[in-house]
């Protein structure tokens, strides 16, 4: 394979010098075969692309989840990491008690989940209306329930609780759901605008 | 770049680079979440994170390479497999033909030229993601064209 044979592909991949764009404009001119050649290649990448654009249409927003899931498990031994979350979780409370104060309601609506799971030892939730970080649910009294009140901006939201660091599971009490990617289900919440 | 802007905008870009790779697409659509997954995780430290989204899709493949024997039985992709729905669904869709000859192609060239018909990419990023230098990019892509044509040609 010659270095002119190259510049076919770098030409259809934009990775041509100034002074290679000139080679490849005398090569064309000088080499019926070549141009030939050029030009083959060039509509085979059109229907390359054309096939791309086929797979992304079986990939639509349908398939995909909303956002990528972010993992909130706690490694072993990574002691920095669990310092961290819980960090991000105080912050994330302290957060949600400023906002459960805000004379100001219109931002959002308070929403209270609450997830009976009274054989669990920590329970927590996560979605997308707080980056799919995990936020610890609290336990009042032995009753089993668990619970957490968030604020959350009038729209959709998905969810999951996450049970013992590594079980998700999605809320009972809303039927609409959809799968997340990984074999498991986000619940859908949807807020309306508070009047 | 927001993450969320990021993810898609370049999802459907990983998905069609893993299902060049594997001809799977139940599997690209698991192999682009995890990706994405393990990027966010490192996200606040790239500036720049479509290389390493791709670096890490394709790790993934290779792992899944490793860890499934049946990699190897993508070989002779001309020979349709009736039993699996999915090729068949393959088979009818639009781009089936390219998708099979993309199976036919050596490895190192296939996934050459799954990265660059993301037109995401530069050779120099490529190389960064392969490693291997940009001058063996540029024999690769090139290389991967041309076979390429010749095994679209044999089936026409």
């Amino acid at each position: 394979m010659n270095l002119n044979e190259l510049l076919i592909s770098q030409y259809i991949d934009d990775e041509l010098s100034l002074k290679d764009k000139a080679r490849f404009l005398e090569e064309l001119a000088r080499e019926p075969e070549y141009s030939q050649e050029a030009i083959a290649l060039v509509r085979q990448e059109v229907l390359m692309d054309e096939a791309e654009e086929n797979l992304l249409d079986q990939a639509d927003d349908m398939t995909f989840p909303a956002s990528p899931v972010e993992r909130s498990y706690f490694p072993k031994g990574k002691i920095f990491k669990i310092v961290g979350t819980v960090a991000v979780a105080a912050c994330a409370l302290v957060a949600f008690l400023v906002l459960l104060q805000s004379p100001s309601p219109s931002e959002g609506v308070p929403h209270r989940f609450v997830l009976y799971m009274p054989d669990a030892g920590r329970v927590a939730i996560s979605g997308s209306f707080n980056g799919w970080n995990s936020l610890p649910m609290e336990q009042p009294g032995q009753s089993g329930y668990w619970e957490a009140v968030l604020v959350l901006p009038p729209g959709e939201h998905r969810f999951s609780y996450l049970v013992e660091e590594s079980k998700r599971v999605t809320d009972p009490t809303i039927l609409a759901r959809e799968y997340d990617g990984f074999g498991g289900m986000n619940s859908i919440l949807k807020v309306e605008t508070q009047i | 770049m927001e993450f969320d802007t990021f993810y898609i905008e370049y999802r459907g870009k990983v998905f069609g680079y893993l299902l060049r790779m594997t001809g799977d697409r139940d599997l690209s659509l698991d192999l682009a979440q995890e990706s994405f997954t393990r990027c966010l995780e490192r996200y606040s430290k790239v500036p720049n994170p479509v290389p390493l989204v791709f670096t890490i899709a394709r790790n993934l493949v290779y792992d899944n390479h490793r860890w499934q024997s049946k990699w190897d039985a993508r070989e002779a992709p001309e020979q349709q497999d009736e039993s699996n729905p999915e090729k068949m669904l393959l088979e009818r869709e639009k781009g089936q033909h390219i998708a099979l000859s993309m199976q036919r192609l050596p490895d190192n060239e296939r996934e050459i030229l799954a990265l660059v018909v993301t037109r995401t990419l530069s050779y120099k990023e490529i190389a960064g993601i392969t490693g291997i230098s940009e001058a063996n990019v540029k024999v690769r892509v090139h290389r991967a064209r041309k076979n390429l044509r010749q095994f679209l040609e044999d089936k026409q």
